[in-house]
C-alpha cells in the first residue's frame, strides 16, 4: 500500500495545495526551512531528501489518480494545469513493485528534477465481435483482451513557490 | 413434423410452438385447482396448519392456510384469499411447497428450512419473455414469520459452492439425467431417458446455499422448451426434492413434484480467488423483476442462404491471415512439411495427395483425378512427428476445409472435414471425421490400425487461456458433446453453451477434438490437445457475410478435473 504523505500533514488538507491550477507537492517540513536546521552540507542533504520524498509522494498521487479516474482528471498535478496522457485511454500504469526507490535527479539549483520509473503498461481492448467467445463474454460484462508491457516512465518536475509539480510525463 | 414431448432431433433444431398467453393460461388454470403429480407420493401433514412467509427487498409476503393435503387458501401481499391445489415434499429439514395461482400465468415454489425458518421463494410466471412458453423466475430470500415480531438471523444466499460438481440423478418417475454444474450462473444437463443422451444442453441456473450440505438449484431450458426445474439437494445423502413446471415439445403442461436419488460424479477445480464463495456472478441487464442474462445464440448468428454463402466465399476466403486474440497463446507454425509429399487415404474415401511447396503453400489432388490445386496452409507440430495442418479445398461445392492431424511416424491420419451449405443455415459448418493412413516415402504402413475414439477425454474439463483476460473452459460431457464455459473477470464460471463434438486419440496424451457451434455461430473449432505440455494448437473454420476463414486457435491449458461418467456411455473405439 502506498501513502500520499502530502495529504497527511497536520493542519493541512489537499485543498491547501491547490496553487495556480496545479496540485503541488511541498517538502514535508517546508514550513521550517531546512537550511535553518543545520550546517550547510547537512542542510543541503536534508533539503534534497525532503525534495525526493515530496516528488515521490507527488508521483504516487498522480499515478493513483491516473489509474482510477483517467488522465483527464490529473490536470492539477501539472505545473501548467494541463493534464498529460503518457498512455492511451483504457490503459493502466503499474509501478514496478520491486523498485524500492526510483533514482530522482535534482538539479543543482533545486528547481527542477527528473526521474525514470520502471513500470508495466496494461491495455485492455475488446475481443473481435464475430466469435462466440466474444458474444458470451460481452454478455457478462467482460470480453477484453488484457496486455501488459514493460516500459519506462520518465517524469520531469519543477519547483515553484516551494512546491513540486509535474512538468511532463513520457513513456520510453 | 409431428409434435413430440421429447424430440428426436437436437433441441436447437426442434420447432418449439410459439404458445400464446391464452393457450398457456388455459392449461395452467386446469392444473391450478389440483395438487401437482408426484410419482412417489406427496408429503402429507400440512393439513390444518398455516404459514406466513416474509421476503426481503420488496419481495412478496405469502400467507397459506392448508385446508387439506392437496388444497390451500393462499394470499399474496395481504390481498384476497385464493384457493388452489398444492403439493409438498420434504427432504430432511427442508420442505418444498409448490402451487399455481388460478386464473393467472403465475406460480410459486417455496423452500423452507424448518431448523432455521429461513425460506427461499421462487416466484414463477409465463409470458414475460420473447418466448412466452419460457418460465421466468424471481428469487426472493426471506423467512417464515411465526408472528413473534422478530426475523431470524441470516438468509439463504446465492453461492458458487455448487460450482464444479456433477451428479447423476434418477427421479421417482424414472427420469435419469447427468447434471453438470461447471458455472455459478449456468448448468449443463444430459437427458439420459427423456432424450437419447447423445448431447448435453445448457440453461441459466440459480444456486442457493442453505447450508454446507444442502443447496437449491434451478434451471430454465431457455432457447428450447422453456421448462423450469428447481430442486433442493442434499450432497451427503445424494437426495433431491423438486418441481418441474413448463411445456414440453408436445405443448403439454408438465407440473409435478419429484424425489430423486443421486450418484456422485466428481468435483473439478474452481478458479475464483480463495475465499470467494459468492454467487450470481453475471450482472443482470436491468433491475426488472427476475431479469438475468440469457445467452440466446440464434439471435446473434448470421443466417445465410446457399447463394449468399457461395457469393461470400467467392468474394473472400481468408486463410491464416492475421493471428487473432483466440491465438494469442498459440504455438508458432512450423515449416517441417515444406518439400515433403505424401497421400492420405481415408477409409471410405477420399484419397488426397499432397505436395508441400513451402511452409505456407501446398498442392493437393483428390482421388488421383484432375490437376493439382494450390492452397494456403499452416502446420504445427503437436508432438515430434505429429503435424496438424489445415487448408480449404477450393472448388468443392460445399467449400470443404480439411483440418488434419498426420502422424508421420505411425502412418496414421485423422481429418475433421468441415463443410458448408448445411440444411438449417448454409453458413453453419458441418463436420465429419475421416480416419485413414498416410502413404509416402519413409512412412510406415499401419496396416488396419487407426486413430481411435478418445474415451479418456470423456468427463474431463480443461481451461483454455487464449490471451490475457480471455479464458474459457471446455467440458467434454458426452462422447459427442463439448460444452464451453466463459469465465467472468473474477474467475467465476459464467455463461455456458454446448455443441456436438468428436474426440480422437492420436497418441498417448495427445488428442484431436472438434466442436460445432450450430444454431449459435456456425463455427467448427478443431484443436490438438497435448496433455503433457498442456497446450493446444488448433484451427477454426468459419463462414459469415465476410466470407470463409481458416484461423489459428491456441491456448494454454489447465486440467480442471475429471467427472466419472464413463459408465453412462458406450462408444466403440
Amino acid at each position: 500500500m502506498t501513502t500520499d504523505t502530502t495529504s497527511h500533514r497536520p493542519g493541512s488538507d489537499r485543498r491547501s495545495f491547490l496553487k495556480s491550477g496545479a496540485l503541488l507537492a511541498a517538502p514535508i517540513v517546508a514550513a521550517t526551512p531546512a537550511v535553518a536546521l543545520a550546517g550547510d552540507d547537512t542542510s543541503r542533504r536534508l533539503a534534497r531528501l525532503e525534495d525526493e520524498r515530496a516528488i515521490e509522494a507527488l508521483h504516487r498521487a498522480w499515478l493513483r489518480r491516473f489509474n482510477t479516474e483517467g488522465a483527464e482528471r490529473t490536470a492539477e498535478f501539472f505545473v501548467a494545469g494541463k493534464a498529460q496522457a503518457p498512455a492511451g485511454a483504457g490503459c493502466s500504469i503499474l509501478q514496478d513493485p520491486h523498485e524500492d526507490h526510483a533514482a530522482i535527479e535534482i538539479s543543482d539549483d533545486g528547481a527542477t528534477a527528473t526521474c525514470r520509473y520502471s513500470c508495466e503498461i496494461e491495455t485492455r481492448s475488446q475481443i473481435e465481435p464475430d466469435c462466440t467467445f466474444a458474444h458470451m463474454a460481452r454478455l457478462q460484462g467482460s470480453g477484453a483482451v488484457r496486455r501488459v508491457e514493460k516500459r519506462g516512465l520518465v517524469a520531469s518536475y519543477v519547483k515553484a513557490d516551494g512546491a513540486w509539480a509535474i512538468d511532463s510525463v513520457k513513456l520510453v | 413434423m409431428p409434435k413430440r414431448a421429447y424430440p428426436d432431433v437436437p433441441l436447437y433444431r426442434y420447432p418449439w410452438t410459439a404458445l400464446s398467453e391464452a393457450a398457456i393460461i388455459a392449461q395452467l388454470d386446469r392444473a391450478a385447482g389440483q395438487a401437482p403429480a408426484c410419482a412417489s407420493g406427496l408429503e402429507k401433514g400440512l393439513a390444518g396448519t398455516s404459514l406466513r412467509i416474509v421476503t426481503d427487498d420488496g419481495g412478496p409476503a405469502l400467507a397459506y392456510e392448508f385446508l387439506s393435503d392437496s388444497r390451500v387458501s393462499f394470499a399474496e401481499n395481504g390481498g384476497g384469499k385464493v384457493e388452489a391445489g398444492y403439493g409438498a415434499l420434504k427432504l430432511d429439514h427442508l420442505v418444498l411447497i409448490a402451487h399455481i395461482i388460478p386464473k393467472s400465468l403465475r406460480a410459486y415454489a417455496v423452500v423452507i428450512d424448518e431448523r432455521t425458518d429461513l425460506a427461499t421463494v421462487f416466484e414463477l410466471w409465463f409470458g414475460g419473455q420473447e418466448a412466452k412458453r419460457e418460465v421466468s423466475r424471481a428469487v426472493w430470500q426471506g423467512y417464515r414469520d411465526r408472528g413473534q415480531g422478530s426475523a431470524p438471523e441470516g438468509r439463504h444466499v446465492a453461492t458458487n459452492r455448487v460450482e464444479g460438481k456433477a451428479l447423476y440423478w434418477k427421479q421417482d418417475a424414472g427420469y435419469e439425467t447427468l447434471e453438470y454444474y461447471p458455472s455459478a450462473a449456468y448448468s449443463h444437463f444430459v437427458e439420459l431417458t427423456r432424450l437419447d443422451g447423445r448431447y448435453g444442453y445448457c440453461g441459466p441456473s440459480d444456486y442457493v446455499r442453505v447450508d454446507e450440505e444442502q443447496y437449491i438449484y434451478t434451471r430454465t431450458e431457455c432457447e428450447f422448451s422453456g421448462i423450469f426445474t428447481a430442486y433442493a439437494m442434499d450432497l451427503n445423502r445424494l437426495e433431491q426434492i423438486g418441481l418441474r413446471l413448463g411445456f414440453n415439445g408436445a405443448d403439454e403442461l408438465e407440473y409435478y413434484l419429484f424425489r430423486g436419488t443421486g450418484e456422485w460424479l466428481g468435483q473439478i477445480a474452481q478458479f475464483e480467488k480463495f475465499g470467494d464463495v459468492s454467487g450470481n456472478p453475471v450482472p443482470a441487464p436491468s433491475k426488472a423483476k427476475g431479469d438475468r442474462r440469457v445467452y440466446r445464440p440464434v439471435q446473434t448468428m448470421p443466417k445465410m442462404t446457399k447463394a449468399q454463402v457461395d457469393a461470400a466465399v467467392a468474394k473472400s476466403t481468408r486463410i491464416f491471415e492475421e493471428r487473432s486474440s483466440m491465438a494469442g497463446n498459440g504455438a508458432d507454425p512450423v515449416g517441417d512439411l515444406a518439400g515433403k509429399s505424401f497421400a492420405i487415404h481415408y477409409d471410405g474415401g477420399p484419397a488426397i495427395e499432397y505436395r508441400f511447396e513451402s511452409e505456407e503453400v501446398l498442392q493437393w489432388r483428390k482421388d488421383g483425378k484432375g490437376g493439382w490445386t494450390s492452397a494456403r496452409y499452416r502446420a504445427w507440430e503437436g508432438m515430434p512427428g505429429v503435424y496438424l495442418f489445415g487448408h480449404v479445398l477450393e472448388g468443392e461445392p460445399n467449400h470443404d476445409g480439411h483440418m488434419i492431424v498426420a502422424d508421420l511416424d505411425a502412418g496414421l491420419a485423422t481429418c475433421f472435414n468441415g463443410y458448408l451449405n448445411t440444411p438449417y443455415f448454409a453458413n453453419e459448418a458441418g463436420a465429419r471425421t475421416l480416419r485413414g493412413v498416410v502413404k509416402g516415402e519413409g512412412i510406415p504402413d499401419p496396416g488396419t490400425r487407426r486413430h481411435a475414439f478418445a474415451d479418456e477425454l470423456l468427463g474431463r474439463a480443461f481451461t483454455w487461456n487464449y490471451s490475457p483476460g480471455l479464458t474459457s473452459m471446455h467440458l467434454y460431457s458426452t462422447p459427442e458433446t463439448v460444452s464451453w464455459i466463459i469465465f467472468t473477470d473474477d474467475g467465476h464460471g459464467g455463461m455456458e453453451w454446448s455443441g456436438p463434438g468428436d474426440f480422437v486419440k492420436i497418441r498417448e496424451n495427445l488428442f484431436f477434438v472438434y466442436w460445432l457451434e450450430p444454431a449459435c455461430n456456425g463455427t467448427l473449432g478443431t484443436i490438438l490437445i497435448n496433455m503433457r505440455t498442456m497446450h493446444d494448437m488448433g484451427i477454426g473454420y468459419h463462414c459469415d457475410e465476410k466470407g470463409l476463414s481458416l484461423g489459428q486457435v491456441g491456448a494454454h491449458a489447465r486440467h480442471a478435473g475429471h467427472f466419472d461418467v464413463q459408465r453412462f456411455f458406450r462408444k466403440e473405439a
